[in-house]
């Protein structure tokens, strides 16, 4: 903040003009939701005569979507929980043994970060099809997981690095501490800030993720959210009222996450580029 | 973008490996504690499952479809060795041209709106503003939102007598309405906003982080010699944010590229006929829908390539920036 610069109306101008297109979109959203479809029709942009939830339950009923959205809970929650505890075990171990090999290794598995879903989901589904296992939402939970170890072992690496200081581990190694024991008594205890930014991140990534629901899961009920509210909007392709509907169902979980974790998501953005 | 491609492709270009020199110390200090060798072999099991997982799901799958990208690739079935025939047989249809030209579009309209929407709003917000975490919630919040869920919101907002038309003619501009995502000529530009108006909120946080991170000397005294708000954008502050400018530019390079599925799956399906199909799309619809399975390993393969060329750009101008500043 620069205290010597006046406030300029140009600049407030221009900000304010620019909030239009991102708030615009969310209020034709939940007018639309609210109102009948005929009502829809003959006028498009108004707020509603009388709001009728009827638009919200049908989707939630009809369209399954209550369902998928405890599907998608299941798969992200093993998304989130495997790749916290995955990717901590192994940074602890990486800043345990700096060898060679171990070096080679850290970087393979950080480098997956550059081989992104479109590469790898075909051939995995060709090989989970291979092995009876598609349609499984604790195997979508650990596809999630395996796809965020990457960038959950940069992250946590670079914390631990930087954040537990090693006299501590020193210490607890002469006072004959097993690794085991170092690692759910201190490094885990001191690597709470990074655990819940890695947390926030993985859950809004795997919650948003299309493709690899898509291609993974084709059983309609074992559909996850988004998914299903696009299959929604196919099914329902001139009813756009029961398509923002399904809309405002999704946008809920991730507007909740998004309260409670926005300076979790901040932090990690911030840690994914070195600051 | 939404925020995970930034995370993701930035650990790529900036590898981590400024840890202090303290820590060196523990590490042999662990190797050779430990003691026996089986208490170093117990500790395996703290790397074993992040490396089978990685295996299985990511690296094996990566190198199937490299190999069977030389193959008349079937499924389950026999699948014969057909040497570069599949490369060929992209290169001379017609569909994979359009396709390489959409991406040509993405590239050229995404890149220069997608860095100078973001640099000029977190700008102004560091500029003295009320409310400014106000705003910056507001450009945030839809980079948390999945893009398949902005893609459907787009799809219903643009509908041929939808709200946008209906706000246009309310406006008087009725003139000014048109078949947004059916009209060939006006698909992949609107395209192009709905995944800007997904990403930008990213590029707000990341630029605002390094503006802050600039001493408020240097742009007072910028502002002390006089120069215009332009000047000052472009010779001071651009110059001050070069670094997170090109890690940007590589995220949003490699996003147009391989984050494109979720929004074209939402609003276009790839059409009118390859109009706005992009090369993560086609490798799902080739391999899923058509059963092509050879053609998409191909894909991949050329995905894989631009990927690594992207990358290696990006870390190589990363690293003449960073020796240059220092």
């Amino acid at each position: 903040m620069i205290g010597r610069w006046r406030w300029s109306p140009l600049r407030i101008t221009i900000l304010v003009l620019a909030t239009i297109p991102f708030l615009y979109p969310f209020w034709i959203l939940i007018t639309t939701a609210l109102k009948p479809l005929r009502e829809f029709q003959a006028s498009p942009i108004s707020w509603p005569d009388q709001p009728t939830l009827d638009n919200l339950t049908s989707a939630w009923r009809e369209a399954e979507l209550g369902r998928a959205l405890v599907n998608s809970l299941i798969a992200v929650t093993v998304g989130v929980v495997a790749t916290a505890m995955i990717s901590s075990a192994a940074a602890f171990w990486f800043v345990r043994h700096r060898g060679r090999l171990a070096t080679v290794l850290r970087i393979a598995i950080i480098g997956t970060m550059a081989l992104p879903p479109p590469i790898f989901v075909i051939p995995l589904f060709v090989l989970l099809a291979d092995l009876r296992t598609t349609d499984n939402l604790i195997v979508l939970g650990l596809v999630y997981a395996a796809w965020n170890c990457g960038f959950g072992l940069y992250l946590m690496y670079s914390y631990m690095r930087g954040a537990i200081p090693p006299e501590v581990l020193e210490a607890a190694e002469v006072d004959g501490a097993s690794a085991f024991r170092q690692f759910r008594r201190l490094v885990l205890p001191l690597s709470g800030p990074a655990l819940a930014t890695l947390s926030a991140l993985v859950f809004v990534w795997s919650w948003s993720d299309l493709l690899l629901a898509v291609v993974l899961i084709q059983d309609p009920t074992r559909r996850t959210l988004v998914p299903a509210t696009a299959l929604l909007a196919d099914r329902y392709l001139t009813d756009v009222p029961a398509q923002a509907a399904g809309v405002v169902i999704a946008l809920v979980p991730m507007l909740l996450v998004f309260m409670i974790g926005q300076r979790y998501l901040r932090r990690g953005i911030m840690a994914g580029i070195g600051k | 973008v939404t925020s995970k491609e930034v995370v993701r492709e930035s650990g790529s270009v900036l590898p981590d490996e400024a840890g202090p020199a303290r820590s060196r110390r523990f590490a042999r200090a662990g190797a050779r504690q430990e003691g026996t060798w089986w208490a170093q072999l117990r500790e395996i099991v703290f790397v074993t499952p992040v490396t089978l997982l990685v295996a299985l799901v990511i690296l094996i799958p990566t190198v199937t479809v490299v190999v069977f990208s030389f193959t008349a690739w079937n499924p389950g079935f026999e699948s014969p060795f057909v040497g570069a025939d599949n490369y060929v047989q992209l290169a001379k249809s017609s569909a994979f041209l359009q396709i390489l030209r959409n991406q040509a579009f993405f590239l050229a309209t995404v890149l220069p709106l997608g860095v100078l929407a973001p640099l000029v709003l977190a700008v102004l917000l560091h500029e003295r503003v009320p409310f400014p975490g106000a705003f910056r919630t507001i450009y945030f919040f839809p980079a948390v939102v999945s893009p398949a869920v902005i893609g459907i919101l787009f799809t219903f907002l643009l509908t041929p007598d939808g709200p946008l038309d209906a706000t246009l003619e309310a406006l008087g501009l009725g003139s000014w309405t048109r078949l947004w995502l059916v009209d060939p000529v006006w698909v992949k530009p609107v395209v192009t906003l709905i995944f800007l108006w997904g990403s930008i909120g990213v590029g707000v946080v990341i630029f605002g982080a390094g503006l802050s991170a600039i001493p408020p000397e240097l742009l007072e005294l910028a502002e002390l010699d006089g120069p215009s708000w332009w000047q000052r954008f472009f010779r001071v502050i651009l110059p001050a944010l070069s670094h997170l400018v090109v890690l940007w530019v590589v995220i949003l390079l490699i996003s147009t590229f391989v984050a494109m599925f979720p929004w074209i799956f939402t609003t276009t399906r790839g059409g009118p006929g390859f109009a706005s199909t992009t090369l993560d799309f086609d490798i799902y619809r080739n391999s899923l829908r058509f059963g092509f399975f050879g053609l998409a390993a191909a894909e991949v393969v050329y995905l894989l390539i631009i990927i690594g060329v992207i990358v290696g750009l990006g870390a190589r101008t990363f690293r003449s920036r960073g020796v240059a500043r220092s």
